[in-house]
C-alpha cells in the first residue's frame, strides 16, 4: 500500500525553493493537485516577496546521492494565500504539460480517528539532503483550531523539511490534508505561557489542516476540483 | 480553456439559481443547427417528393449492404455491456469516488424508460406480437410454435440489445464527463478518436450534426405520432382526423413538454416521468387483472425461458440462406433506429446518471428496463394473442390495417373500456411529453457547451422550435422524408459505437490503473543552494493557532 502511494505522489511532491540573489534556498514541501499546474503548501513557508520556485524529483538511480549543490528550479507564483488556514495555493509561471491521477482530492470529512495516513515530503531539505521520505501513521485526532480551521492530528513526528506536504488517506490513496507542522504546544499556548516558552512540553504528534479549506482556495481560483 | 477543466460536478441547486434571461450558448454549435434545422425544413418543404424517395432508397440500400454490419454491432456491444457489468471496473463511480446519486433510484428508472422507449411500446407492445403471429420467417403463421416465437421476436427487438446500445453510449457519455472532466456533450465520445481536436471544428461538426439528428428524430416522431394519436382519438370519439387537431395536439405536447424542461430535470421531467410510469403502470395492471391473468403470468416465464434460450440463433440470424427481406424491415429497421436514437438517449441517460456505479448503470439501464418491457410486451402482446388464439380475434386484422388503434382496440375487449382508453391516451400524450422534453434537454446541454444544467432561455428556445419543426413539416409534408434520413444516421453510428466498446475499454483500464503524476518537458536553469541554518520554531507565525 505505502509503496502504490509513494509510486503514486512522487512525481507531485516537489521542494518549494525561495530565490535569493543568483542562488535559491529551500523552504519545505509543494505537492501538485490540479493539472493546469497548481500546487498546494502550507502558507507560513512563504514570507516576502521572493521569487518562488519547486523542483520535482527526478530520481534516475536506485540510492541517489545524499547531498546535493544544485538544483534546476521551475518558477512559480502564488495565486491565493489564506494566512487564516495556512494554506497556499501556487502555480507553475509557465505552461507545462501535465498528467496526474483522477479524483486525488478526498472529502475530509469522511475521515475518522484512527485512520491510517501517510505524509510525504523533503524532510531534511534545509540540508541540502533532497531525498523524499514517506512515513506512515494513524490519525489521533482531529480538532478544530483557535481560528475555526479544521486539523488533523497524526502520531508521527514530521521535520521542518515535510511542512505543506500532503497528508494522504492509505485506503483510498487520496490528499485529506497539508502538513503544518509538528503539534507543538508552546506554540498554541504562547500566550497563556508568555515568555516561558521554552517549557518542555514536547509531544510525538503532528498536524495538517484539512483538505477542505484548500478546496475552498481551489474554489476562490475558479478552479474545479476532483 | 474552460471547458477542459478537470471535473463535471452537477450541482441540483444550479437549476434554481438561474436567472431567466441568462443564455449560456456554444455560439457555433447553436446558431449553425439552429441555422442548418432551418434550412433542411425549408429544402423538405420544397422538394419533400424527391426527398423521401432518396433517403428511402438510401435506407433500403443500408439494409441491403449493411444489415450484417448492425447485427454484429449490437451483439458485440451487448456482449461487451455484459462483460462489464461482471468485470473488475464495476465499481468505478460515475464522477468520482464521492459522488452520490442525484435522483431516487424510482425516479430514475421512470427516466429511463420514459426517454428510452417509451412511445413505441404503446404502440408496438400489442401490434408487434400480432404481425409475427401472422407472418414470421421462422415458423408456420397461426400456430402455436408461431405465437411462442412472436413473442420472442418481439422480444429480441425491444430487450437487451436496444438497451445494450443506450448502457454503451449513455456510459462513455458519463464516464468521460464525470469522471475525466470533459464536457458533456456528444464530441465527448470521440475523444479517444480525435483527442484535442473535439474543441475544435471536429468536435462542434460533431455537437452539430447530433444537435440536428435529435431535434428531426424527435420533432418528426411527435409529427408521426400526433397523427397516430389523432386516429386514435378519431376511433375513440369520432373526432374525425385533420391536420389542424394534429396542429393543436403538437401545440398542447409542445407546451406541457416546454413547461417540463423548463422546470427542470427534478422538478419537471422526472416528476412527469413519474406521473408517466404510474399511469402507465395502472393500465397494464388493469389489462393484467381483467384479461387472462393466468395465461399471461404462465406466459412471462416462459416468453423469457424461451427469449435467453433463443437468443444466441436469433440474435446471429442473418437471413443467409432463406434470401428473404423480412428482416429488413424489421431487425435491421430497429438496429438502425435504436442506434440512430441511442446519442440522444445515451445522453440523456448520462445525465441523469451521475454517482451510480457502473454496476449500479448497467444493472439499471440494461437489465431493469429490459425486464419492465418485457413485462409489458407480456401483459399486452399475450392479452392480443390470447384473444386472438382463444378469443373473438379481430385484433390481428386491426393492427395491419391500423396500428395505431391497435391498444384501443385490445382495451375494448374488457369492461371499463371508455375510461382504460381515455387513460390510454394520456399515456401516450405524457409518453411524447417525456420524450419530447427529455429531447430538448440533451439539445439544450449540447448546445450550451456541455452544461448540465442548460439556461431557461435555451430550454425555452429548443422545446418551442421542437413543436414548430414538427408542425410545421405536417402541414407542408416531409415527415417521413426528414425521419427516414435521421435513420440512416445509424449507419455510421453503428461503427462509432463499435470504436465507443474500445475508447471506453481503454479509458476505464487507464483509470482503474495505478496512476502516476508526471510533468511533461521545461527549460530549467541550474541553480546553487544557500544552505540556510535550521529553524528554530517556525517562521511567519501560524494564525490558525
Amino acid at each position: 500500500m505505502l509503496q502504490d502511494i509513494f509510486f503514486q505522489y512522487r512525481g507531485a511532491c516537489m521542494m518549494l525553493f525561495q530565490r535569493e540573489g543568483e542562488s535559491v534556498s529551500f523552504r519545505g514541501t509543494a505537492f501538485l493537485v490540479h493539472p493546469e499546474g497548481y500546487f498546494l503548501t502550507a502558507g507560513h513557508l512563504i514570507t516576502g516577496n521572493q521569487e518562488l520556485m519547486v523542483v520535482p524529483t527526478e530520481e534516475t538511480e536506485n540510492f541517489p546521492p545524499v547531498r546535493t549543490e544544485t538544483v534546476a528550479p521551475i518558477p512559480v507564483e502564488v495565486r491565493q494565500m489564506d494566512r487564516e488556514r495556512d494554506l497556499a495555493l501556487l502555480k507553475f509561471k509557465q505552461k507545462i504539460e501535465i498528467s496526474m491521477p483522477d479524483h486525488v482530492i478526498s472529502a475530509a470529512e469522511q475521515i475518522p480517528t484512527g485512520n491510517a495516513v501517510a505524509c510525504m515530503g523533503f524532510s531534511f531539505g534545509y540540508y541540502q539532503v533532497y531525498n523524499q521520505l514517506i512515513k506512515q501513521a494513524v490519525i489521533c485526532s482531529r480538532l478544530s483550531s483557535g481560528n475555526g480551521t479544521r486539523i488533523f492530528l497524526f502520531d508521527s513526528l514530521v521535520h521542518d523539511g515535510n511542512r505543506g506536504g500532503p497528508l494522504i488517506n492509505l485506503y483510498d490513496g487520496r490528499i485529506i490534508g497539508v502538513v503544518g507542522g509538528r503539534f507543538e504546544l508552546q506554540e498554541i499556548l504562547s500566550r497563556q505561557l508568555g515568555k516561558t516558552s521554552d517549557l518542555p512540553i514536547k509531544t510525538d504528534v503532528s498536524y495538517a489542516v484539512s483538505i477542505d479549506h484548500a478546496v475552498e482556495l481551489m474554489e476562490k481560483e475558479g478552479i474545479n476540483v476532483i | 480553456m474552460e471547458e477542459k477543466s478537470k471535473t463535471q460536478q452537477i450541482d441540483p441547486e444550479a437549476q434554481a439559481g438561474e436567472g431567466w434571461f441568462h443564455l449560456d450558448v456554444h455560439p457555433q454549435v447553436f446558431f449553425i443547427s439552429a441555422g442548418l434545422i432551418l434550412f433542411f425544413v425549408i429544402i423538405t418543404l420544397v422538394f419533400q417528393k424527391h426527398m423521401e424517395v432518396v433517403f428511402q432508397q438510401m435506407q433500403s440500400g443500408i439494409s441491403d449492404y449493411a444489415g450484417w454490419f448492425f447485427i454484429w454491432t449490437v451483439n458485440i456491444v451487448l456482449v461487451f455491456i455484459l462483460s462489464l457489468l461482471a468485470g473488475r471496473f464495476g465499481n468505478i463511480r460515475l464522477g468520482g469516488p464521492d459522488a452520490r446519486p442525484e435522483f431516487s433510484t424510482l425516479g430514475w428508472f421512470a427516466m429511463l424508460f420514459s426517454a428510452g422507449m417509451g412511445i413505441g411500446l404503446l404502440f408496438y407492445g400489442v401490434a408487434e406480437p400480432m404481425f409475427h403471429y401472422v407472418a414470421n420467417p421462422h415458423v408456420e403463421a397461426g400456430t402455436t410454435e408461431s405465437a411462442r416465437m412472436a413473442m420472442d421476436i418481439t422480444f429480441l427487438h425491444w430487450g437487451l440489445h436496444p438497451w445494450g446500445v443506450y448502457s454503451l453510449v449513455g456510459l462513455s457519455l458519463a464516464f468521460f464527463s464525470f469522471n475525466k472532466g470533459l464536457p458533456l456533450s456528444i464530441r465527448t465520445a470521440f475523444y479517444p478518436l480525435f483527442g484535442e481536436r473535439i474543441y475544435g471544428w471536429t468536435g462542434h461538426v460533431i455537437d452539430i450534426l447530433a444537435t440536428v439528428a435529435t431535434l428531426f428524430g424527435v420533432a418528426t416522431s411527435l409529427g408521426l405520432g400526433v397523427q397516430q394519436v389523432n386516429a386514435g382519438l378519431d376511433h375513440l370519439l369520432g373526432i374525425g382526423q385533420s391536420p389542424t387537431i394534429q396542429v393543436f395536439l403538437i401545440g398542447g405536447i409542445t407546451m406541457i413538454a416546454t413547461w417540463s424542461v423548463v422546470k427542470g430535470l427534478d422538478k419537471g421531467i422526472r416528476r412527469l416521468s413519474e406521473i408517466n410510469i404510474t399511469m402507465a403502470g395502472l393500465l397494464a395492471l388493469f389489462v393484467l387483472l381483467v384479461g387472462p391473468t393466468l395465461f399471461v403470468m404462465n406466459a412471462l416465464l416462459e416468453n423469457i425461458g424461451y427469449y435467453f434460450q433463443y437468443l444466441p440463433k436469433l440474435s446471429t440470424w442473418n437471413e443467409t440462406y432463406e434470401r428473404s427481406e423480412w428482416q429488413h424491415g424489421w431487425t435491421i429497421f430497429y438496429w438502425s433506429w435504436w442506434i440512430a436514437w441511442s446519442p440522444f438517449v445515451g445522453m440523456f441517460i448520462a445525465r441523469v446518471s451521475h454517482g451510480r456505479t457502473i454496476r449500479q448503470f448497467i444493472l439499471g439501464v440494461l437489465l431493469v428496463p429490459t425486464f419492465i418491457t418485457f413485462l409489458w410486451i407480456t401483459i399486452f402482446g399475450n392479452t392480443a394473442l390470447f384473444i386472438e388464439m382463444f378469443g373473438g380475434g379481430g385484433i390481428s386484422r386491426v393492427v395491419q390495417e391500423n396500428i395505431p388503434v391497435s391498444l384501443f382496440v385490445l382495451l375494448e375487449n374488457f369492461p371499463l373500456s371508455a375510461i382504460t382508453s381515455t387513460l390510454g391516451i394520456i399515456v401516450i400524450i405524457t409518453f411524447f411529453v417525456t420524450s419530447s422534453d427529455s429531447g430538448s434537454m440533451v439539445i439544450d446541454i449540447i448546445t450550451s457547451g456541455g452544461n448540465p444544467n442548460p439556461p431557461v432561455l435555451s430550454r425555452l428556445f429548443w422545446a418551442i422550435m421542437e413543436g414548430v419543426v414538427a408542425a410545421v413539416l405536417l402541414v407542408g409534408g416531409g415527415l417521413v422524408a426528414l425521419q427516414t434520413a435521421t435513420i440512416t444516421t445509424g449507419l455510421p453510428f453503428a461503427a462509432i459505437i463499435l470504436g465507443m466498446c474500445v475508447a471506453l475499454y481503454r479509458g476505464l483500464s487507464e483509470y482503474g490503473a495505478p496512476q502516476e503524476f508526471t510533468i511533461g518537458e521545461r527549460p530549467a536553469t541550474e541553480f546553487k543552494v544557500r544552505t540556510k541554518p535550521v529553524l528554530n520554531k517556525t517562521f511567519g507565525r501560524r494564525r490558525l493557532w
